[in-house]
C-alpha cells in the first residue's frame, strides 16, 4: 500500500516536471500560478514521500521502495505522455 | 576535429559498454530471475507440496543430523537448512561445485520427501555470479564486468548530463527508429540508475576479495595439494538439536535461526538470511557432544556492519515478496537498458560497417544474448518437466538442456547473421521464445496437475512469467515483420 502511494506521489511529481518543461513534452504552458504550484509540488511531493516511506518501512526498506517508486512512476509517466502525444498527433 | 571529453567518453561508453554489455546482459537477466531462485526450485520439484513452513520437530532434526553424519562418513560436508517462508522443507544440503543440493525432509516427521533431483533456480543464481565457469575464474570475470558497468554508467551520465533532468521522462515513439531506441535506452538508464548503481556497486564489493584478496593467494605454479577429507564427527548423530535450537532462538535476539553447521567439536546455529537487511551471519555455538553453549563474539566493526548491509542489499534475502518483485522488475529493466545499448551500438554502425564480418558477428552475438538466452532459460524450465523424474543425474541433463539450446541458438544466429540474414535469425529465435513460453503452462498443467492444484500461486507466477516472455517476444517479432530488420 505504501508503495502504491509512493508511486502516485512520484507520478504527480513527474507530471509537474513535464508541465514545467512543456515545450519538450508537447504540453500547454501553464500560467505563472500553475508554474509556481508545479515547482512546489515537484519539490514537496518526493520529499514528503521519502519521509513517509522511511517512517513506515524503516530506513533501508523505505529508501529502496522510494527509489523503486521513482523508477516505475517515471516509466509510467513517460509511457502516458508518449501515448498522449501519439494520440494527439493522429490525423 | 577537436576531441572533447564527451566524445571521448562516448567512445568509452560505446565500446566498453558493448564488450561488457554482452556478458552483463546475461548476468542481469539471470540475476533478476535468481531473485526467485528458491521459488523456482520449488516449482521444479513438484513433488514438494508443503504450503506453509512449520517448526521442525525433534524427530525431524534428529533425522537431518543422521543424514549429515552419514554424508560426513562418505566425505561430504553437509549442513541443515531450516524451514522458512520461501522453502518450507527441512533440507540437508551440500555444495556440489556449482550449487547447494541434497535431501528434503518433512519438517514435521523427518521423512525424506522423494522429490526429483533438479538443478533448480540455483542454475540461474550460479550463472549470475560465476557464469558457470567455477567459483574462482567466473567470479573474477563477473566482478570485472561489474566494474566496467560502473565505468559505463559514469561515462553515460557525463555524456547525457546536460539533458539528464529535463529529459528524464522523454520518450518519442513516433520519431526515427534510432532516436526511439536511444530514448528508450536513456529513459530506462536514467530512471533505473539508482538500482543499477546499487547492484553493480554492492555486487563488486561483496566479491571484492576475489580480485583483491586479504591474504595473498598461493603461487599458481605451486604443487596442488588435494583438500583433506572432513574430520570425522562421530558425536554428531547423538546430539539433540531441538533443545539447542530453542536456546539459539533465545540468544539470537529476534533473529530466526536459518542454518545448522557442524564442526568437529562444535555445532553452530546461524541466523537466517531473511532476519534483517544486514546479512549478519550471527550464530550461537554449542560444544559437541555435550551441547554446552560456547562464547560467541557478535560485535561488528563499522566496516563489517557496512559490508553486512552491502551483502543484504545485493542478495535481497530479507526482502518480503513485494520488494522481491520490485527487485525482479527493476532487474529486468536493467537488462533492457543493456540490451537496448547492444542494439543501438549495432544500429549506429549499420550504414558504414554493415557489410563487414565484424559487424555481422556483433549482430549475431546480440541475437544470441537477447533472444537466445531467454529461449535457453525457458527450455531449461520445460526440460524439468520432460526429463524423467527418476533419471540418474537428471540435474546434469537439465543443465545440459540449457547450454545446448543456447549453443544451438548461438550457432543459428551466427550462421544467419554472417550470411547477412540477421532479420531471419531475430524472427526465428523470437518465435522460439514465443513457442517455449506459451507451451510452458501447458506442459506444467499436463505433467504436474496435482502440484498446480496444491500451489496455484507459485505455478501461475512461474508459468505466467514464461507466458509474459512469450508475449513480448511475439510482439517484437510482429514489429520486426512490419518494419523490417
Amino acid at each position: 500500500m505504501t508503495f502504491v502511494l509512493l508511486l502516485a506521489l512520484w507520478l504527480a511529481t513527474f507530471m509537474c516536471h513535464a508541465a514545467l518543461w512543456s515545450a519538450r513534452y508537447g504540453l500547454p504552458t501553464p500560467g505563472p500560478t500553475g508554474q509556481r504550484l508545479a515547482r512546489m509540488m515537484r519539490l514537496g511531493l518526493p520529499t514528503g514521500g521519502l519521509g513517509l516511506a522511511v517512517s513506515i518501512q524503516g530506513p533501508v526498506m523505505g529508501l529502496l521502495s522510494w527509489f523503486a517508486a521513482l523508477s516505475f512512476a517515471g516509466l509510467l509517466a513517460a509511457s502516458l505522455l508518449a501515448v498522449g502525444r501519439r494520440l494527439a498527433n493522429r490525423p | 576535429m577537436r576531441e572533447t571529453l564527451r566524445t571521448r567518453l562516448g567512445w568509452l561508453h560505446g565500446w566498453f559498454g558493448y564488450g561488457a554489455g554482452l556478458v552483463l546482459t546475461c548476468i542481469f537477466a539471470t540475476g533478476s530471475v535468481a531473485v526467485f531462485n528458491m521459488e523456482i526450485t520449488r516449482w521444479m520439484q513438484p513433488e514438494l507440496r508443503l504450503t506453509a513452513p512449520v517448526q521442525p520437530g525433534a524427530p525431524a532434526l534428529d533425522a537431518a543430523a543422521h543424514l549429515v553424519a552419514a554424508g560426513q562418513a562418505r566425505g561430504v560436508s553437509a549442513f541443515i537448512a531450516l524451514p522458512s517462508a520461501r522453502s518450507p522443507t527441512l533440507d540437508v544440503l551440500h555444495y556440489n561445485g556449482h550449487e547447494f543440493v541434497g535431501a528434503r525432509l518433512d519438517p514435521a516427521t523427518g521423512a525424506v520427501i522423494p522429490a526429483r533431483i533438479t538443478a533448480g533456480g540455483g542454475l540461474f543464481y550460479n550463472f549470475h555470479h560465476t557464469l558457470f565457469l567455477g567459483p574462482q575464474v567466473g567470479t573474477i570475470i563477473v566482478n570485472i564486468a561489474g566494474m566496467i558497468l560502473l565505468v559505463a554508467i559514469i561515462s553515460g551520465v557525463v555524456i547525457h548530463l546536460h539533458a539528464l533532468v529535463p529529459d528524464i521522462i522523454l520518450l518519442r515513439l513516433s520519431t526515427a527508429r534510432l532516436r526511439a531506441w536511444l530514448d528508450a535506452h536513456l529513459l530506462m538508464g536514467v530512471l533505473f540508475l539508482p538500482f543499477m548503481v546499487m547492484m553493480a556497486y554492492t555486487g563488486v564489493l561483496v566479491k571484492a576479495d576475489m580480485i583483491v584478496p586479504v591474504t595473498p593467494r598461493p603461487a599458481a605454479r605451486s604443487v596442488q595439494v588435494p583438500a583433506p577429507p572432513p574430520a570425522p564427527m562421530p558425536e554428531m548423530a547423538r546430539v539433540q538439536l531441538a533443545p539447542l535450537l530453542a536456546q539459539a532462538r533465545a540468544s539470537l535476539a529476534g533473529q530466526e535461526p536459518g542454518f545448522i553447521l557442524f564442526a568437529p567439536q562444535r555445532v553452530s546455529i546461524f541466523a537466517g538470511d531473511a532476519s534483517s537487511a544486514f546479512l549478519t551471519r550471527d550464530h550461537a555455538d554449542f560444544s559437541l557432544p555435550e551441547g554446552r553453549p560456547l562464547p560467541v563474539d557478535t560485535t561488528a566493526t563499522p566496516i563489517a556492519r557496512t559490508m553486512q548491509l552491502m551483502h543484504g542489499l545485493h542478495y535481497a534475502r530479507f526482502a518480503p515478496p513485494g520488494l522481491r518483485w520490485l527487485y525482479f522488475l527493476s532487474g529486468l529493466c536493467g537488462t533492457a537498458v543493456m540490451a537496448s545499448g547492444l542494439v543501438l551500438f549495432v544500429m549506429k554502425r549499420r550504414r558504414h560497417a554493415g557489410h563487414r564480418w565484424a559487424y555481422r558477428l556483433a549482430d549475431g552475438l546480440n541475437v544470441t544474448v537477447i533472444a537466445g538466452l531467454p529461449a535457453a532459460m525457458l527450455a531449461f524450465l520445460a526440460g524439468n518437466r520432460l526429463v524423467p523424474a527418476s533419471l540418474t543425474g537428471r540435474e546434469d541433463w537439465e543443465t545440459g538442456i540449457f547450454f545446448t539450446v543456447w549453443a544451438l541458438c548461438a550457432s543459428h544466429a551466427l550462421f544467419n547473421t554472417l550470411r547477412g540474414q540477421a532479420h531471419h535469425a531475430w524472427r526465428a529465435q523470437l518465435g522460439l521464445v514465443g513457442l517455449l513460453g506459451t507451451s510452458l503452462p501447458v506442459i506444467d498443467l499436463l505433467c504436474c496437475p496435482a502440484a498446480f492444484h496444491a500451489l496455484p500461486g507459485l505455478h501461475m507466477a512461474v508459468d505466467g512469467l514464461g507466458s509474459g516472455a512469450a508475449i513480448m517476444a511475439l510482439y517484437a517479432r510482429h514489429r520486426l515483420g512490419r518494419r523490417g530488420a
